[in-house]
């Protein structure tokens, strides 16, 4: 079975301003404010990390269990999907021959 | 009256206009920030009009820019707007841009140059620096007071004029009440803010570069009143006030939108930023942020 990794969609710029993360859509149609724990999750989104390994990254920061962060996390993730700042790829950001975002 | 102008923007001086008419000259060098812009015109009408507009910007140094100004009878296009500056000319730094003035409506007329400069002024500094900008132009009233810039901010119909119109001789001096520009903040947080020859409801005002006091994002409203702004507010509110640098026939969106991002970023973390609530009362406007600068600096400021 193939992982999918999340990568944060080219074109999008985001800003980390205190624990918040401004990300701003190519052409700054459009700007989102990502609170603390989507701002970690974003971070995550770097093409190197699939779900489970975001959840469970999140799981050291936070006192919740892996099953509630997985669903949380996925829900956040579908979120920034469904407004176009996340993708999904079959490829790791190194196979596809980028360093991670940082 | 209209005055359809055709202008065509050379990087540098080139040696077609250096040598054209040479006794006869009617270049206008004008300082734009730290680059310098020759604004060649068309007949002496116009070179004295607009001699007194930017009296305040003439510089004594070589041209970054040169922009030839010449009237072309007969053109019937529209007010100025970005469809009107695409590029005519498709040559290596040479732009040829279309405009029409009214400088009947008085300096006003002049407008329509403002966009030219703020052109010139990226497409110079992205010649003279690459891609780090020195310094950016804001959308705000500057307002001089005690040695120091107040910068409020806005975009169109949030009051710049207007503050600018409610500054007495006591209150402070206005720098310009359209747009200033705005040096990247230095290590130790210092910013500065200089003059530009842009028009807005008063022509350009002094030349001068002095530190930043802090930014006040402005808002009418029913009283007046001084509030901090949350970082993630004030990054959102100021970003949209940069303008954006767009550069002689060239489309570098992305690159542009990071160089916002980071200015915006980097300015808010490094100054104070506010809101500024006001009424058309200029006493309590004054008195409001005289209290800020107290509360800042330490003294009460006029």
């Amino acid at each position: 079975m193939i992982m999918n990794r999340i990568v944060q969609v080219d074109g999008v710029i985001s800003r980390r301003i205190g624990d918040e993360i401004v990300v701003i859509t190519e052409g700054g149609t459009s700007t989102h404010v990502l609170n603390k724990t989507a701002a970690v999750i974003w971070e995550l989104c770097d093409g190197e990390h699939s779900l489970d390994e975001i959840s469970a990254r999140l799981c050291e920061r936070f006192e919740v269990t892996f099953d509630e962060v997985r669903r949380d996390t996925a829900e956040i993730i579908d979120r920034l999907i469904t407004i176009g700042l996340l993708g999904r790829s079959e490829k790791t950001a190194t196979e596809r021959g980028e360093g991670p975002t940082t | 009256m209209k005055m359809p102008l055709k202008a065509t923007v050379y990087m540098g001086v080139p040696v077609e206009v250096r040598t054209r008419t040479p006794s006869i000259n009617r270049t206008l060098d004008i300082q734009i920030g730290s680059i310098c812009c020759g604004l060649r015109c068309p007949d002496d009408e116009v070179y004295h009009r607009l001699r007194r507009l930017y009296g305040n910007f003439l510089a004594e140094q070589s041209a970054d820019v040169t922009i030839e100004l010449e009237r072309t009878p007969g053109w019937n296009g529209s007010e100025v707007d970005d469809q009107v500056f695409s590029v005519l000319r498709d040559e290596p730094d040479v732009f040829v841009v279309e405009m029409q003035c009214s400088p009947a409506e008085s300096d006003a007329g002049f407008r329509p140059l403002n966009r030219l400069f703020y052109l010139a002024y990226y497409s110079a500094c992205l010649e003279k620096y690459g891609g780090s900008l020195p310094a950016m132009l804001v959308h705000a009233c500057g307002v001089l007071r005690r040695g120091r810039a107040l910068v409020l901010a806005g975009p169109s119909e949030s009051g710049k004029t207007t503050i600018a119109g409610l500054c007495g001789e006591n209150d402070g001096r206005v720098i310009n009440d359209e747009m200033v520009l705005l040096s990247r903040p230095a290590r130790d947080g210092g910013t500065s803010v200089q003059s530009v020859p842009i028009t807005g409801g008063f022509p350009p005002g002094i030349n001068i570069t002095v530190p930043l006091s802090c930014i006040l994002l402005l808002k009418k409203g029913s009283r007046t009143r001084v509030k901090p702004v949350a970082p993630v507010d004030a990054y959102l509110r100021f970003i949209r006030q940069i303008v954006t640098p767009t550069y002689l026939g060239q489309r570098e969106g992305r690159t542009a939108a990071a160089m916002v991002a980071d200015f915006s970023q980097e300015t808010t973390s490094a100054v104070p930023v506010y809101e500024l609530e006001f009424t058309l009362d200029g006493e309590s406007l004054w008195r409001e942020i005289g209290e800020l600068e107290a509360t800042m600096y330490g003294q009460v400021t006029k």
